[in-house]
């Protein structure tokens, strides 16, 4: 072991920057990649048309509202050219206000006010169309609340008079003063504090998970360089194996990185985007364990540099789509429960381990680890003279 | 002159078969390149697909706990029920908060909507209150549904109780006895919310289909194929990758090889190697397809191919050209076919994009070319420019040349 840190601290003098950088990248691009798709998500932005038949205050009013709501982008255009533009796919969706529109509402008819044209390939109608009735349902519900008040003057002979603006106005201020009814999401177990701001479809872990992978593939370098032709004959003559070379470097590279992962998850519990728990540090170093038997195994099976990388690149795309790291697999899980042991991204987004994964690469680990041992003349030449 | 060009042609030629047959050792490589990105695409179609397929089969299970049980909640949830029943593939149970946190841990119900005590009264008075959404962390698709499914009852349920404020208000005024304002409180609780929560009519719905065609499965057919025509190139290009020794160049260039000699047979080989790819994986997709492609169509759609996949090495090679250290070139390139494919609108059609993200899209040629494939192939367009890809192409080429002399001689 002596002799392994004393290997690695000369090398250290020379690349500790590199090892440093490839240390904090993972950390660094999480954040950053984590940050930027949120944001992303929250702009993105569905172009819609608005064909106005109806010119009317209450039809203005809707128009108006439409085109304050941030996710939309309308652009007001007469219906030939909306359906055109629709059916080339420029547009999500088009929503035509009915002539007689304000009409109908103040007379508390409130079917077909407005038409929607969808394509086949409207991805976000639904929502369009969720939002834009709401605003047609505020106006017809504060017309029906003016006809209300005014069957009850009726019944009760009210001293004051009847006046539909006033009531309007009167709702409207309402409606604006305070957010009546609000909601608040929050996954089960996970702290009050960090509710409505992490509650996301992606996963950090998942986004961590997929740098961490390829960051990992790519430290563990070394086993290839070492493996190399050239090299390899020259470690038949050396005081150590190849194979004990790489267990006990083995040993000292997941100390370090599990000593990072660890500032990693208090580096992100300080950006609250993760909470603590003891679930999660042994779900981490799982992972991390997983990780480098893997990257032991693909770097001791390659001996040029080049191939390695590309397959590092690689394995992590495949390990990462098929966890879920990006789209959710819940219903593949459900349906076949079993998976979840065989994949480390998915057990790692859910604070879990996957030993099943981790059983058959540590198995793998010994075999290969054996099967190359013997080519070390040390190993019997020394020990025989020394007694 | 002409003999000068005529040896750098020569060099080019030599390291042209050169890199030919390494390729060809490589067949093995070459297969599993060729299978990789049919299999990362096929995974991901498989994950998307089964997050719609099995809510047909399997409702969502939300859970309603009523701390309030007063006769308004009461009526409240038995309209959402009714709004939300079974064929919209929801499932609703009214429990208690510790059933409903022994049921998700069970991982029986996707998430459960808590109405707080003082619910109604608080309603009533014009206090804001809070629904609280739990979700399943093991469902999380399913869970988001579930918020946005409530958050829009809330929006509705809102707009209808500052009318009921509004009427409360007004009639306040008139000499009506407090037993009946009571009474009329609830009634007009009731009928607002019933009224609000059945605004289906409002729209009357259309869609318009006239080019068939342009179908989501047919535009991501031709997306998964430009895909993995970005993966081949960004494949065939590293799998060429040598790791020439500086030993090894020098000697080279007291034989008057520069750097483009080599950097442009590889883009020549990278690319004749994605091209085939590509044709093998076109005849099957052509066969599906409506619109009829005249010869003149595959022309087209072969130009901008080539255009496309020239461009892109091109990049490929200026990022090796310019960066020294081999992990961070692979990176870098790596996270440049990942912005390839997704400025493209591949993943994901650029029209939903941020407006900020659609302004600079123009300045994609992946953008660009992905947009007049997709307008040949799916929508049968007759006619095509390629100025401005050619112009790029050129740009590239010269900026290609100017660095390798760079590097020839500086570094």
């Amino acid at each position: 072991m002596k002799a392994i840190l004393g290997i690695q601290a000369m090398r250290m003098r020379k690349e500790w920057k590199t090892l440093l950088t490839w240390l904090f990248v993972p950390l660094l691009l999480t954040v950053l990649t984590f940050n930027t798709l949120n944001k992303l998500g929250d702009q993105s932005n569905v172009p819609i048309g608005l064909v106005i038949e109806d010119n009317s205050t209450l039809s203005n009013n809707l128009v108006q509202k439409t085109i304050d709501t941030d996710y939309l982008q309308v652009s007001i255009l007469n219906l030939p050219e909306a359906t055109d533009l629709l059916e080339k796919h420029e547009l999500d969706s088009v929503f035509v206000i009915n002539d007689g529109y304000e009409e109908d509402i103040l007379d508390n008819r409130r079917s077909q006010l407005i038409d929607a044209y969808s394509s086949n390939r409207s991805f976000a109608y639904f929502a369009v169309a969720e939002t834009i009735s709401s605003y047609v349902q505020e106006e017809t519900t504060r017309a029906k609340a003016a006809k209300e008040i005014k069957d009850l003057y009726e019944k009760y002979d009210s001293s004051e008079e009847w006046n539909r603006e006033e009531i309007f106005q009167t709702s409207r201020e309402k409606q604006d003063k305070k957010q009546l009814i609000t909601t608040s999401f929050s996954f089960q177990w996970t702290p009050a504090e960090t509710e409505s701001e992490t509650t996301s479809l992606l996963s950090i872990w998942g986004i961590w998970g997929f740098f961490q992978i390829i960051a990992t593939l790519f430290m563990f370098d070394w086993i290839v360089k070492a493996n190399n032709n050239l090299i390899k004959v020259r470690w038949i003559f050396t005081k150590i194996s190849l194979n004990s070379y790489i267990s006990l470097n083995l040993l000292s590279y997941t100390v370090l990185l599990s000593f990072m992962d660890v500032v990693t998850i208090f580096v992100l519990h300080l950006l609250d985007l993760t909470s603590l728990s003891a679930q999660l540090f042994l779900a981490l170093f799982g992972f991390r364990v997983t990780i480098n038997i893997l990257a032991v195994l693909i770097a001791k099976n390659t001996t040029n540099i080049f191939p390695y990388y590309i397959s590092a690149i690689a394995i992590t795309l495949i390990l990462t789509i098929c966890g879920g790291a990006f789209i959710p697999i819940d219903a593949i899980i459900n349906r076949w429960p079993w998976i979840e042991s065989f994949s480390p991204v998915y057990s790692l987004i859910h604070s879990e381990i996957s030993f099943g994964f981790l059983g058959i690469i540590f198995v793998l680990l010994i075999l290969f680890l054996n099967k190359g041992g013997n080519q070390h003349v040390a190993s019997e030449f020394t020990r025989k003279k020394l007694s | 002159m002409s003999e000068c060009i005529l040896i750098h042609l020569k060099k080019i030629a030599f390291f042209t078969t050169q890199y030919g047959k390494s390729i060809q050792k490589k067949w093995k490589s070459l297969l599993l390149l060729f299978l990789f990105p049919i299999f990362l695409l096929a995974s991901t179609l498989g994950i998307v697909a089964s997050l719609f397929v099995p809510s047909a089969k399997e409702p969502i299970s939300v859970a309603f706990v009523d701390e309030d049980q007063t006769e308004e909640t009461k009526i409240l949830l038995e309209f959402m029920t009714l709004t939300i029943d079974k064929e919209e593939g929801i499932d609703i149970v009214s429990t208690s908060k510790n059933t409903a946190d022994d049921q998700i841990e069970d991982n029986r119900i996707s998430a459960y909507i808590l109405f707080p005590e003082g619910f109604t009264k608080k309603l009533y008075k014009g206090k804001s209150v809070s629904l609280t959404i739990v979700g399943n962390p093991s469902k999380t698709v399913d869970s988001f549904i579930i918020k946005e499914l409530a958050e829009s009852m809330t929006r509705y349920i809102s707009s209808a109780q500052a009318n009921i404020l509004t009427v409360y208000e007004y009639v306040g005024n008139t000499n009506i006895p407090d037993e009946e304002l009571e009474k009329l409180l609830i009634d007009t609780f009731i009928e607002f919310t019933l009224y609000t929560l059945g605004s289906a009519q409002i729209l009357d719905e259309e869609e318009v289909t006239n080019i068939t065609t342009t179908s989501p499965a047919n535009y991501y057919v031709v997306a998964g194929w430009f895909s993995a025509f970005t993966i081949w190139l960004f494949g065939s290009y590293s799998l060429l990758r040598k790791d020439t020794h500086i030993t090894m160049r020098i000697r080279w260039k007291l034989l008057g090889v520069k750097h483009w000699h080599t950097t442009i047979s590889q883009i020549f080989i990278s690319l004749l190697v994605s091209i085939i790819f590509v044709t093998i994986s076109f005849i099957p997709i052509s066969k599906y397809f409506a619109v009829e492609l005249f010869m003149i169509d595959y022309f087209r759609v072969f130009l901008f191919v080539l255009l496309y996949g020239l461009l892109l090495l091109i990049a490929l090679a200026l990022i090796d050209l310019w960066i020294s250290s081999k992990k961070v070139v692979l990176l870098l390139q790596f996270f440049f076919i990942f912005i390839l494919i997704v400025s493209s609108g591949a993943l994901l059609p650029t029209i939903y994009f941020p407006l900020f993200l659609k302004n600079v899209l123009p300045f994609f040629f992946s953008f660009e070319s992905f947009r007049w494939i997709v307008e040949i192939v799916l929508v049968g367009r007759n006619y095509a420019s390629f100025t401005s890809l050619g112009i790029q192409v050129l740009v590239g080429l010269i900026l290609l040349w100017i660095s390798s002399l760079w590097k020839d001689r500086w570094k």
